[in-house]
């Protein structure tokens, strides 16, 4: 196995700031996915993952910052939610003919990936949350995406498949070499295949490797108790590199 | 045989309706899909100013009605992207008060000799074999291009996000869609009127989706139940005097009635 001096950086953002009305909802927020990386954005609800995810897919331009991909990036992105038009007919296979038009090989290897080749012929209306979900990662990954971004891409799935998800991600990403930018919320089942954490709240809380975190357990404990949820980032953890970006944050957890 | 069937008066509606209900079936089914029936409506009520103006300088009515439909159609496509002024609000606005200002502008031009109930409700009579070439010709470069462009409708419309990262312009194809929108309910209002164009999209279409498979047999299942409400309905017309147009949107609506009917059934 060849590693690079130096991995290519696949995309990087730089100092963004995102506003809707008076709310600041993204504040000087840096970040870079390097290719074959796997980073793990989490943080409590409203922490502004989902538009960070979509400012690095190029679904958003930020108020403010830099968006920089690498030149001709290849990205798949895995949406929160799939808004379904319950009156659009259409399969899962012909659904996965509309980004560009897979050979029926494609196709099955795709939808093999994430187990899902039962799927092909039904109805996309008629898919569960979690049949869904697997679609979308199945388009996905036909692009052959050199950045894939999944915003919460284990919604709706059983615990089961869900840690099937997670272990297969470092697989997939060593067979197809991407770079992954994943949002999660269950930051305990993620570790285990995550290269890198980025804890944000509207700012970048703390940045670490999963083995930096290595208050697991601690964490476990705050990120299932919703009130700590938001003071848990904070704390001060001397193995983790620590951005005090804005001291306002500091002063409204006193 | 009845003797209208070879009368111009029948075949010329005939041909113009058939081409209308075939590109109207694809265009309708993009429409019910991405629930914008009221966007149709207000396209339509806002070609009548155009009409006017285009009455009061000279000009034929068909370009002022698309002109004033493709202008509006641009600028709501602009506009979508910040849904959270409310657009139905804006839609509702629009359409009302471009309805107003046109039967205002008809009612103080006395050059013009022409009943506004033709525009609203379509006027067969008037329809010439030239008017029929126009439309015809009309629907088949629509449908070629809607026929390129389709399958990039269908991702927007199922996925906006999807088909962005994807790679496709959102505004564009929103700019295009609108625009041969627009197109349609200028061509559609000699035949059916400006006030019953939509039904001629929205009602075939959605009495289609339920027996579909495909996004392609949607549409052609559409264009069928247009096909037989035009028949059907000018028949109805023709043979007891009944207005043509609304004969062949209260076919279109026992049709549509029936597939629910059927689609109920066999749950």
């Amino acid at each position: 196995m060849s590693s690079p001096a130096s991995p290519r950086t696949l995309v990087s953002l730089r100092s963004i700031r995102f506003e809707r009305g008076e709310q600041n909802i993204l504040d000087n927020v840096d970040l870079d996915v390097a290719e074959r990386e796997i980073l793990t954005i989490v943080g409590p609800n409203g922490a502004g993952k989902s538009t960070l995810a979509r400012i690095a897919a190029g679904l958003v331009r930020p108020d403010s910052g830099t968006v920089r991909h690498a030149p001709a990036l290849k990205i798949g992105y895995v949406p929160q939610d799939f808004p379904a038009v319950p009156t659009l007919p259409i399969s899962v296979r012909r659904f996965l003919d509309l980004p560009r038009r897979l050979s029926e090989a494609e196709a099955e290897e795709a939808l093999d990936l994430i187990s899902a080749r039962h799927l092909s012929d039904k109805p996309l209306s008629r898919l569960s949350g979690g049949e869904r979900q697997r679609v979308l990662i199945a388009m996905a990954l036909a692009a052959r995406p050199e950045l894939l971004i999944l915003d919460e891409p284990t919604k709706g799935l059983d615990p089961v498949s869900e840690n099937d998800l997670y272990a297969q991600l470092p697989r997939l990403r060593d067979r197809f070499g991407f770079g992954v930018l994943m949002i999660s919320h269950d930051l305990h089942v993620v570790m285990a295949s995550t290269n890198r954490v980025l804890c944000l709240n509207r700012h970048v809380c703390c940045e670490g490797s999963p083995r930096d975190l290595d208050a697991i357990a601690a964490f476990q404990t705050l990120f299932a108790d919703p009130t700590t949820t938001n003071l848990a980032l904070y704390h001060h953890r001397p193995h983790l590199h620590h951005y005090d970006t804005d001291d306002r944050d500091h002063a409204d957890l006193a | 045989m009845p003797t209208w069937l070879d009368d111009p008066l029948f075949l010329r509606p005939l041909l113009a309706g058939l081409a209308l209900a075939v590109l109207g079936a694809p265009l309708g089914c993009l429409v019910v899909w991405r629930r914008i029936a009221f966007f149709g409506e207000t396209l339509a009520h806002v070609a009548l100013p155009g009409i006017a103006v285009a009455l009061l300088s000279g000009l034929p009515p068909f370009a002022g009605a698309a002109a004033a439909a493709l202008i509006t159609a641009v600028l709501l496509a602009l506009m979508m992207r910040q849904t959270d002024t409310g657009l139905d609000t804006v839609l509702a606005t629009l359409a009302h008060v471009g309805l107003s200002i046109g039967l205002i502008l008809l009612a103080q031009s006395r050059s013009i000799r022409l009943d506004p109930m033709s525009l609203l409700f379509g006027d067969i009579l008037a329809l010439s074999s030239a008017d029929v070439g126009i439309t015809v010709t009309v629907c088949i470069g629509g449908g070629q291009l809607l026929a390129r462009t389709w399958r990039p409708l269908v991702f927007l419309t199922l996925h906006r996000d999807l088909a962005r990262v994807s790679g496709l312009s959102d505004r564009t194809y929103d700019i295009l869609f609108l625009a041969g929108l627009a197109g349609y309910v200028a061509l559609a209002m000699k035949l059916v009127g400006l006030l019953l164009v939509t039904s001629l999209l929205v009602i075939p279409a959605a009495a289609a989706q339920p027996f579909s498979h495909t996004p392609e047999g949607a549409a052609i299942k559409s264009a069928m139940l247009a096909g037989v409400s035009v028949i059907a309905g000018l028949a109805l017309s023709f043979t007891w005097d009944w207005p043509s147009s609304p004969a062949i949107v209260f076919v279109g609506g026992i049709l549509f009635a029936a597939a629910r009917a059927a689609t109920m059934r066999r749950r």
